[in-house]
Order: structure tokens, then sequence, then C-alpha cells
């Protein structure tokens, strides 16, 4: 169940859900060999898939006029984890199936559509990117989380050689 | 990033191109600007100032806007410059400076024509150190754009416009600040210019000798004065043998006199001897500006010195910046090993490499480590390490002790500065986790 626009659809649906944390053009490698992403977001997509009743032509029409209609975006109310998001979204990739039965009955069925989020549902402003971003000193050799160490009776040692994305030895 | 209008604050904005630069040696004195795309219906006008500001509210530019078009409903493209293009505008007349306070000379030269006469065009700063340097010399006829570069080429002296609030003319700053290794992008290149064999300057004396003046027809200078140049140059000790002359020279700068030549040289020599530049992408949001002088990584281990005198800007949340250096040196580096033990065991090691004579000043974090099955949180027993980076490698010790030991379950508190117990109830089986 979820609403377009303040009008809730009680049918059956499958939602899929994903997440895109997109970052800006300025994101890149750097010189310690890790990753600058410049995050500017949490963007969702849905599919959604819904099944309006064979005796509510009316309201499947209805949807059907709804999410054709040329505007920029609609504001959805989906659900998420224990409740429910909004989403201000746009429609794509919109799906249905014209169906016609041997004794000459038709419907339409199964839409099927997209959404994607014009609008992050989770930003950061830059502060919080600054304070989360760098080291405040440049580090080298530092040793990467997943790193195999021994304890020995001289501390934790290095098991074998650490081996850097470009196969240096230290 | 976002624009302010007469305290109008413009925000969202887009296509926002700022490249801001400095011109160290006085070979020519930059007109700064940036240009934007504002989303907005409202009227903007042109001859009044824009601010460009970061969303933390940190200036990056205070400039005049000499154009404000609007290419579509909702958008208008702004273009501001600083006010430097203003002096392109204002002639001024000759003039002859017997040791004048460097103050007298700006003030005389940051002016426009209004009504009739010339009025104060330009509100600046200037440096408080600079402020007893004095001026020498001839100023032909020219413009005050003209004028300035020439007052500040011979005092050594440079116009800052970005991240201020007003032109500021300054010293340049022999302070390095180092830009560390993980905000600098892959991969910085180093540039090899011609050689430059020597500098050369003119140096004029003016003395008033009324007939020696008025036999002299080219009227060069106003009567009664007349010049006695001389020439000065210094010669590149680097070059090898078989480099073509290179001669970097100026001789028509009137105000380069016997008394500040042999400085004016040194800076000159600072800048064409040496070859190498080096260009580099910079994590920066506001925090390095053109005129700074910069310690920057090329690769893991060598470092460079040198001044930032042009830089260009990429947007996303935070900024990008593609720095150019000059005047560069390598500089020596260290490496630094910092062993963290407890109870005479190094539980954990880091190693960086700085520039010798860098002082650092690190804190020490929390570590968290399993062993044997105990996962223990330990604690320094001091904030941070500091000291000064020598030559060589310098190793220092960090001593910590055990704060907590997690075990089979059971945890054992044994140094901690504070205890806040959280209880949660599961709400399906009423267990306490």
């Amino acid at each position: 169940m979820f609403s377009i626009d303040g009008v809730t659809w009680p049918y059956p649906c499958d939602i899929d859900r994903e997440v895109e944390i997109k970052v800006s053009d300025i994101s890149g490698l750097k010189l310690d060999k890790s990753y600058f992403r410049d995050v500017l977001g949490t963007y969702m997509q849905y599919t959604v898939k819904i099944t309006v009743p064979y005796g509510d032509k009316g309201r499947y029409f209805s949807l059907y006029d709804i999410l054709t209609e040329p505007v920029d975006g609609h504001q959805f109310i989906l659900p998420h984890d224990n409740n429910t998001i909004s989403v201000t979204g746009i429609v794509d990739n919109l799906t249905d199936i014209y169906v016609r039965m041997p004794n000459g009955q038709t419907f339409w069925k199964g839409i099927r559509f997209n959404i994607t989020s014009n609008h992050p549902t989770k930003t950061v402003t830059l502060g919080e990117a600054i304070a989360r971003g760098t080291a405040p000193l440049p580090t080298v050799n530092m040793p990467v989380i997943g790193d195999a160490y021994i304890y020995t009776a001289n501390g934790w040692v290095a098991n074998g050689t650490y081996n850097d994305a470009d196969n240096t030895g230290y | 990033m976002k624009i302010i209008i007469d305290l109008v604050e413009y925000t969202p904005i887009t296509s926002l191109d700022f490249a801001p630069e400095v011109d160290l040696v006085g070979d020519s004195l930059p007109i700064n600007q940036f240009t934007v795309d504002i989303v907005t219906q409202d009227s903007i006008s042109a001859g009044q100032y824009a601010e460009l500001r970061d969303d933390l509210d940190n200036l990056w530019a205070r400039y005049w806007i000499v154009g404000a078009d609007r290419t579509d409903e909702n958008i208008v493209h702004l273009s501001a410059r600083s006010e430097v293009e203003l002096l392109d505008g204002v002639t001024l007349a000759p003039v002859m400076y017997t040791a004048e306070p460097i103050q007298n000379v700006l003030d005389d030269t940051m002016v426009r024509q209004a009504g009739g006469g010339l009025v104060a065009i330009i509100d600046y700063d200037v440096e408080q150190d600079l402020l007893t340097e004095t001026v020498t010399g001839f100023c032909p006829q020219q413009t005050a754009r003209e004028r300035l570069q020439w007052v500040l080429f011979t005092a050594g002296a440079y116009l800052k416009t970005a991240f201020v609030p007003k032109p500021t003319i300054m010293r340049v700053d022999e302070t390095e600040t180092l830009v560390p290794i993980s905000k600098t992008f892959w991969r910085p290149t180093i540039n090899y210019s011609d050689w430059v064999t020597a500098v050369r300057v003119t140096a004029y004396t003016f003395t008033q000798d009324a007939d020696a003046a008025a036999s002299n027809t080219s009227y060069e200078f106003p009567l009664p004065w007349v010049a006695t140049p001389q020439t000065l140059e210094l010669v590149n000790p680097d070059i090898p043998g078989d480099v073509a002359d290179n001669v970097v020279e100026i001789d028509s700068l009137y105000l380069i006199n016997p008394g500040n030549a042999s400085a004016i040289l040194s800076r000159m020599a600072q800048r064409y001897f040496k070859r190498t530049s080096i260009d580099l992408d910079i994590i920066n949001n506001a925090d390095y500006a053109p005129g700074d002088k910069l310690i920057v990584f090329t690769d893991e281990a060598t470092l460079y010195s040198g001044y930032c005198e042009r830089t260009a800007f990429q947007f996303g949340l935070q900024a990008r910046s593609t720095l150019q250096l000059t005047s560069t040196d390598s500089v020596e580096s260290g490496i630094l090993i910092i062993n963290y033990m407890c109870e005479g065991v190094c539980i954990e090691q880091a190693t960086f490499t700085l520039p010798v004579s860098y002082e650092y000043s690190l804190e020490n974090i929390y570590i968290d480590k399993t062993h044997n099955g105990h996962r223990y949180i330990y604690r320094p027993l001091n904030k941070y390490v500091t000291g000064t980076i020598q030559e060589g490698t310098n190793e220092v010790y960090v001593e910590y002790e055990i704060g907590l030991d997690l075990f089979n379950g059971i945890l054992s508190i044994y140094a901690v500065d504070g205890i806040n117990i959280i209880m949660e109830m599961d709400e399906n089986v009423g267990v306490i986790e």
C-alpha cells in the first residue's frame, strides 16, 4: 500500500528499493591511494508492481492517468522499515499489459513503474563532510583494517608482507 | 556555495567558475573574477558588490558585478571582477617621488575621476610591515593599474583579492603550510621550464640638473630631473655550461633605484632560476589561497615547497582546486614512526613521511585490539604526541594502558573516566540485553 500525491492505493503491491549514494564530479583517487568521495546525499529508487483487482477498472485507469501525467515529480508515501517515508520523485518505465480472453473479455493489468527520487532522503552538510573527511596528517604505510597481525612476545607484528594496491610490499 | 548581493542570499547557484591568481614577482597585476548562474527571478543589476561564500559562510571573493544577464526565466548569469579592473580606466599624471611613504603613493594611485577631480576608488588594506617602505623614482603618465603594479613590484609586495573582504597589499610570506597527502589527488606533475641564465635590471638615480635637463631633447623626464641609469645583473649559479643565454630583463621601470635593485634582483632570481613548477589537484575548502607558500607531496616520499600563484576551483559539496606552484624547492623529508606501547609491548604502529623541521602534534586515539579471545580497549596516557621532525627516521613511543577487557561476555573495567550504562529491553522476549 502506498500513496501518490495524497491519495492512497490500498492494493497488493511489491516494492523493490535501491539506494544510490551520489557523489559529485570532484571525487577521485588520492595520492595515498584512498578514494575521496564528495558525497552529496542518499537517493532512493523504487520499482513498484501493483495489482488492481479486475473489477476495479475505474481505479486502474485513474492510477494510470496519474502516473502518466507529464509532471516533474509526485509526492509518494512508501513503506520504509517499520514506518513510511515521503519521497518526491519522477515516474519512469511505466508498463502494463493488455489481455484479450478467448471469450472476448479484455482488460489491462500488471502496472509496473519506477520511482526515482528528485531530492536526497539523507544529506550531509559541508561542515559534517569536512569534519568526517581527511586525516590531520599525511599517512603512508598505515596498516589497513583487515591486515593480519600476530601477537608475539614483541607485541603485534604484521603477519607476512603487507601488499599495497599496486603490489608495493612493506 | 552561495552568492550574496546587498544582504540577499542567492542559492542554488550553478556553473560557478572561479580561478584566482596572484603574481608574486610583479610581471602583471591579475584581475580576478568569478562567473556564475543564479537561480532567481529577481532583477539583478551590475555596479554593486557580489560576495561568493560557502555553506559555512567563509568568504571566497567580494567582487564588483560587471555583468548580470537574464538567460532564462529563472536564471541570471553573473560576472563579477575585482575592483582592480576599475584602475584601468584612470590615467595618472607623471610624478617624481623621493623617499615617499608607500601609503601616500598608494592613496595617489587607487583613485578615479569624478566631479572634475580624483576620488578614492578602492577601499583596500595594506599589511602593517609594508608601511615602512618608501618609493623613490619617476612614474610616467600611465594607468592607475600599471602604476600600482610598479609600486608593488619594487616593494616586494603583491595584491590579494581572493578570500579577503577588500583588496589587500601583502608582503610575500615565507611561512610554509603542509598540504597533507590525504588531501592530494593522484597524481601531481612536475614541469620544467627553460633555464634562465641571468636576471638584469636597470636602476635609475634621479638628480636635479637644470642645464643638463634642458639639453636633453627626449624630454623623457620632467625638468630639471636627469636620470643616471646603472645596469645590475645576477647570474644563475646553477646553469650547465652549454645553455644558451636567456636573460630576464627589466629596463624601463623607473622606480628601480640603487637602493632597492639588489632586493629586486634577489626576488627575480628566486622566481626565475627555479626551473620546476608543480601542478596538482587538492581538496581545498578555502584552506589554501594564491600567495601561500605550500609544502606538497608529489609522491608518497617526495616533498616540494613552492608558492601557489594560480588555482582553479571545481565545486561539489566540497571544493577541489588545481594549483600551480612556482619557485619550487625540493624539501628533505623524515620518517616518523610512532610505537603505541602497553606494558612494554608494541600494540600498534603508525608511519608518516613529513618535512624535516615540521612540528607535529598528533592525537593519540583509543586502540581496539582482540587477542586470544580478549577484546582490549587501550587508552592513551597522554592525549597528544608532539615533536619536530629530524632528518632520517624519528621513532617515538606512546604509552597506553588497558581501559576495558571483554572476555567471554564479561567486561572488566580497568581505567575509564566515567561509565554510562544503557539497558535495552527486547520488546518481544523481555530480556535485558
